[in-house]
């Protein structure tokens, strides 16, 4: 009886000396306030891509580059959440397919802005080294067409955020950097 | 008469031996001279040889002097310049008030560059001798965010050039 207690005494020190150490892993705060901000931003740059891409007057082929560009931000397989006042339901398409779709919209004029951009789970380091988090955002879509169709709404969505330190070599040495993906898209609310 | 005959030949006699010891003397005299002013000209010269030997010496450190002042002007030159033209070619992508306009600017800005594909770090913050950078990307596609985004936050940290002049590498600092 003794002996199991001094061994659940020991494990649990380990326990607590790994956590410790794990703690001691993470990062300064000035270097975490970066990385914030650095997640924030390719927030902001998706919100850029994706209403250059629903912009009626973009040029096909520009539409296609910023596709490119607004897909790169995503982890692979990331979806996105597309919500309308008419139905309840929440549709998900693969990123791509959601830009492809986007820019097939039946209107003539689409406006689509983000704001009030903000975490509502800060990043934390998980146990296998990423910083994961959420963001939410509120989007704003305008659609209008020449014969006086017209649809407004205000979606607000929740974006999972992975951050990993990551190395690549360039010029003959390694440069590590931090690799911020954008996960799934998820509808949290819609109203008109 | 007869004796005066005689002491007029010694005399003429003794003059000509004088006038002969002179003229030797004199030819010694002057052969002396000449060695002195010889040698007097071969020292001058000299003196002037080694002057114009200083001189050109003085001369060829000053050029070589020049040449390295004006090679480190011109190298300043080369390195700054495009710095301050990327730095307008940035302002102006970004800014640019149609895409045509950017197009144009990013034509121009990728001129300065070794390739399309040179390699763009973003220093997100820098602690303790650690360097956190974004993910790297292509100076294409980096002037291509500034005029999809429309905004130039990032100053231009290091720069890295080939023998020609042109960028290999680019360092933003947010």
């Amino acid at each position: 009886m003794v002996n199991n207690k001094c061994l659940f005494t020991l494990l649990f020190s380990l326990f607590a000396l790994g956590n410790v150490l794990a703690q001691s892993a993470e990062i300064s705060p000035e270097r975490k306030q970066a990385i914030d901000s650095l997640a924030l931003e390719k927030v902001r740059d998706l919100s850029k891509y994706i209403s250059i891409i629903g912009n009626k007057n973009t040029p096909f082929s520009e539409a296609n580059r910023v596709m490119d560009r607004a897909e790169e931000l995503f982890a692979p397989e990331s979806e996105m959440g597309v919500s309308s006042l008419s139905s309840k339901e929440v549709n998900y398409y693969i990123v791509r397919k959601y830009f492809e779709r986007l820019i097939a919209l039946n209107y003539d004029r689409v406006s689509i802005q983000w704001y009030d951009i903000h975490y509502i789970s800060d990043l934390e380091r998980q146990p296998d080294g990423r910083y994961v988090g959420v963001v939410t955002i509120y989007q704003r879509f305008e659609g209008e067409s020449d014969d006086g169709m017209k649809y407004k709404d205000t979606t607000k969505k929740d974006i999972t955020i992975y951050v990993e330190r990551k190395k690549t070599q360039i010029a003959g040495r390694i440069v590590e950097f931090w690799d911020v993906m954008l996960g799934d898209i998820r509808v949290t609310e819609t109203s008109a | 008469m007869m004796r005066l005959f005689q002491s007029s030949s010694r005399l003429i006699v003794l003059a000509v031996i004088v006038g002969i010891m002179a003229a030797g003397s004199g030819c010694k005299s002057k052969k002396k001279a000449m060695e002195a002013a010889a040698a007097a000209e071969k020292a001058k010269i000299e003196q002037e040889a080694e002057l114009r030997r200083q001189k050109d010496e003085e001369a060829r450190r000053e050029a070589e002097e020049r040449a390295k002042r004006e090679a480190e002007a011109r190298s300043k030159v080369e390195t700054a310049a495009p710095r301050e033209r990327l730095e307008e070619y940035f302002g102006a992508i970004a800014n640019s008030g149609n895409a045509a306009s950017a197009n144009r600017s990013i034509t121009e800005a990728l001129t300065l560059f070794a390739s399309d594909e040179t390699p763009v770090l973003i220093l997100i913050s820098e602690s303790g001798g650690i360097k956190d950078y974004d993910r790297p990307t292509t100076i294409k596609q980096y002037l291509e965010y500034l005029k999809d985004t429309k905004k130039n936050m990032n100053k231009i940290g290091n720069l890295q050039f080939d023998s020609s002049g042109k960028i290999t590498e680019v360092e933003l600092i947010k």
